[in-house]
């Protein structure tokens, strides 16, 4: 916590970011600080947006400690997720609760599948695959790489860091939203990383397997009640899974 | 053409019945003629061309003759092996049956687990004392030590209050285990769950909280009054157990198997192994290596911690085994190809075990546990519940030929059942993880929501998961109900987080129309939405073979198995006898 706290001070008082240097950098040992803001979207306007005040704005730290092991923290929620790459490339997880300095082990037999196939897009924020999948890129000077891709409705410009192997900055246009990811700060710090890291390990922890063996323990029954395992009402789901509302049309998911 | 002789049965027995009511009507003419007896015989003779009939009788046959050779009096095994499916509830074994027996292309009900046919069975009743639906813990203390307590506490009695360290003092049980080391038997435990995990703990540990795997997972008070992990607990097992009686000697556990190296190592990214899952493996804060103080406490005995370690132990020259084959549980039986170094399933581990432990002359005690079957079903997965299920009936084939039914007490059961059903009125031979399709159909039955559904499924849990070929169960906890945006690879865990949830129970109907419900990664549908899949408060099985098998029968409370398995050897007896002073 105190170390997200720094991050965002830091992040105030950093207006701007000068990528001098080579594309070699030091990419391991790194902390990076992300706004993430979502705007309402419409076609109709010149900007694409209703209103130039964000209908929900995040900020969240990217921790890579090498190339096995990244963390992805969002403060205002309290939460962290780390991912960890094995030796055989499977991936496991752990989320972290910082209000109850409690943790959910996640191994790669608790995660989705193809969460092997996404250590490619963990380690770097954006997969490299739908990086070079995109329809036009642009090498700029100082080491970033302009990306533009449209597809199925959605759009995306991205600048991209070699240097860093993080994104710059981001804009994701969907049906009715638009999201903007800006890079705000960063440094290479592996004492601060791995300093963040331990304090993280020291949460109690639970092996999300055995959450069946122990729903009598509060915090699991609390994690639930705050949504973190959320019920759906409808009781009617497409062959996808997908949710429907009474009338036969698929409902938000979340 | 079964269906047709069981048929023909059905019609003599009616036959039989009409006679029997006819001359109950008293008529002269049929007392006098007794033209019902010509019937009757008819009958019987149609039947008994009738499979069923035969090899019902052939079992009959067999019963009485197992029942009359079997070893009745006290005292008369060798040995003894307990099996404990967790949460092998009745429909699980029904289900895993039917499984196996269609994956050798049989239609599958007809099918028998290694288990299905030994001779004796009963029900045991797995309420804990404190609780209707039972936890693993409470049950295995009364399985191993023959006194029903409360959930979650391991090998005290009820007189515990759970999570508080000071009253576990003078509540202490003695297991059938410790009873077996002290009587002089060679002894293991052996589980695909981690080894300090509830059932597996409640043969060798005393603690007030079965969470209490590791130094990290205690609170202070709990150490400061002097309570001892789990892990620790097995490592000082020898010690401790000589500690409780004055000039008592006995020589450890010889077999441990299982996962959860991750409680025997210290918190220290160098104490890695080359199976590590997580940056730092070791979960330990008080900085001890418990491999180590058991390498240094045994030094005739072996470690291993991957497939190539295990294959390389001689059982005949090996006088003590120590394998912690993953940092957490050991891989569910189909995803174990996914494990890291390798690891061994669990009937090789049960080969492995009992060519050790027969070295003894004196006999051994070894329980063996399936412990994820409970896993799969907590997650709403039949496909890799009943997988584990075969591999145990595997496991007891396996323990079956390498022992003698007449000095080897062998008993399978399940700590506690699960909330896993069998149901619609699919045909005979119709795919047990498939959608129902009616006697004499062809296509789907449909429900009256006009949407086809499975034989198998669950009363509550997180409900429909299709994560196809993934053989993962706990996949499904870590399901994402994405946004649009999902491709954004990890953009989308921005999106995960901001959506505030990771893991939507899907409860209630789902259109499963183009679903393939035999996939590993389907999780059936579910009607109570929970976090997870519960246990549940039936009874379960208790099937047994050898020496005193004839003891397990009727309905019985669960703690009976501990006596049965003392009757078998005489354990009490053997182990007084060790203690009284010459």
């Amino acid at each position: 916590m105190k170390l997200n706290s720094t991050l965002v001070l830091l992040s105030l008082l950093l207006p701007s970011i000068s990528w001098a240097g080579s594309c070699q950098g030091e990419k391991n040992g790194l902390i990076a600080s992300y706004e993430l803001d979502t705007f309402s979207y419409s076609e109709s306007t010149e900007t694409g947006t209703d209103s130039t005040t964000p209908t929900h704005s995040a900020f969240f730290n990217f921790i890579r400690k090498n190339n096995n092991l990244v963390s992805y923290q969002y403060p205002q929620m309290g939460i962290s997720k780390s991912w960890f790459r094995t030796k055989n490339q499977r991936v496991n997880s752990v989320h972290y609760f910082d209000k109850f300095n409690r943790a959910i082990e996640y191994d790669n037999a608790d995660l989705p599948k193809g969460s092997n196939d996404n250590w490619d897009g963990m380690y770097p924020m954006i997969s490299k695959t739908f990086l070079n999948t995109m329809d036009s890129k642009a090498a700029t000077d100082d080491c970033e790489i302009t990306f533009k891709h449209k597809k199925g409705g959605q759009s995306w410009d991205i600048v991209w860091s070699e240097s860093l192997n993080l994104p710059i900055e981001m804009t994701h246009i969907s049906k009715h939203k638009k999201t903007i990811l800006k890079l705000k700060y960063f440094k290479n710090d592996m004492q601060a990383v791995v300093a963040r890291l331990e304090a993280l390990s020291a949460y109690q922890s639970t092996d999300y397997a055995d959450i069946g063996d122990n729903e009598s323990d509060p915090f699991l029954r609390k994690m639930i009640r705050l949504g973190f395992v959320k019920h759906e009402a409808s009781g009617f789901y497409d062959a996808q899974g997908n949710a429907q509302k009474q009338d036969g049309h698929a409902a938000h998911t979340h | 053409m079964r269906t047709h002789k069981m048929n023909a049965l059905k019609v003599s027995a009616l036959a039989l019945a009409v006679s029997t009511v006819l001359t109950g009507c008293g008529s002269d003419d049929d007392a006098v003629t007794g033209p019902n007896l010509a019937v009757e015989s008819r009958s019987i003779e149609s039947a008994s061309s009738s499979d069923w009939y035969v090899a019902g009788e052939a079992t009959v046959n067999n019963n009485a003759e197992a029942f009359a050779n079997i070893v009745k009096q006290k005292g008369m095994a060798k040995n003894v092996i307990l099996f404990v499916g967790d949460g092998m509830g009745v429909s699980t074994v029904t289900a895993a049956r039917i499984l196996a027996g269609q994956q050798q292309g049989l239609s599958g009900e007809e099918y028998n687990l290694s288990f299905d046919r030994f001779p004796f069975s009963g029900l045991a009743k797995t309420y804990n004392v404190d609780a209707q639906t039972p936890d693993s813990a409470g049950t295995m203390t009364a399985m191993m030590s023959g006194v029903k307590t409360d959930a979650g506490v391991i090998g005290v009695d009820e007189d515990i209050e759970r999570g508080t360290c000071s009253t576990v003092a003078g509540n202490e049980l003695v297991s059938a285990l410790e009873l077996a080391e002290i009587a002089g038997l060679s002894t293991g435990v052996i589980s695909t769950a981690r080894i300090t995990h509830a059932t597996p703990a409640a043969t060798y540990a005393k603690s007030a909280e079965r969470n209490w795997e590791d130094s990290s997972d205690m609170p202070q008070q709990a150490i400061d009054d002097g309570c001892e992990d789990i892990a620790s607990q097995l490592i000082n097992f020898e010690s401790n157990l000589e500690a409780r009686y004055t000039g008592l000697d006995v020589d450890g556990i010889e077999v441990v198997m299982g996962g959860g190296r991750r409680h025997f190592l210290p918190k220290d990214e160098a104490e890695n192994s080359s199976d590590a899952s997580s940056s730092i493996e070791g979960d330990r804060t008080d900085g001890r290596n418990l491999v180590t103080e058991w390498s240094t406490q045994y030094g005739n005995g072996v470690y291993v911690m991957d497939q190539v370690g295990f294959n390389a132990i001689n059982t005949e020259s090996t006088e003590r085994v120590f394998g912690l084959f993953n940092e957490s549980h050991m891989q569910y039986e189909m995803d174990r190809g996914n494990d890291i170094a390798g690891e061994p399933s669990l009937s090789e581990m049960t080969e492995k075990a009992i060519q050790v432990l027969d070295n003894n002359d004196d006999g051994f005690l070894l329980v063996v546990e399936s412990g994820r079957i409970d896993h799969a079903h907590h997650a709403g997965n039949a496909y890799n519940a009943l997988n584990d299920t075969i591999e145990l009936s595997k496991a007891v084939q396996i323990a079956n030929e390498l022992t003698n039914d007449d000095d080897t007490l062998i008993i399978v059961t399940a700590d506690h059942g699960h909330v896993f059903t069998i149901a619609g009125y699919p045909k005979r031979g119709n795919p047990i993880l498939g959608k129902v399709v009616g006697v004499g159909e062809t296509e789907e039955s449909l429900a009256d929501d006009g949407q086809p559904y499975t034989t198998l499924g669950y009363t509550n849990g997180l409900g429909f998961r299709n994560l196809g070929a993934e053989t993962d169960a706990d996949a499904s906890y870590g399901t994402v109900q994405g946004d649009d945006s999902i491709s954004l690879v990890d953009a989308s865990q921005l999106l995960i987080a901001n959506s505030s949830y990771n893991t939507v129970s899907v409860t209630g109907r789902v259109d499963l129309t183009t679903v393939d419900t035999q996939s590993a990664g389907f999780h059936q549908e579910a009607l109570v939405p929970l976090s997870s899949e519960t246990h549940s408060g039936e009874d379960v099985s208790v099937y047994a073979q050898g020496p005193a098998a004839h003891l397990v029968n009727g309905t019985n409370e669960q703690n009976l198995i501990f006596h049965v398995m003392d009757y078998a050897l005489d354990l009490v007896s053997k182990a007084d006898s060790e203690l009284t002073p010459q």
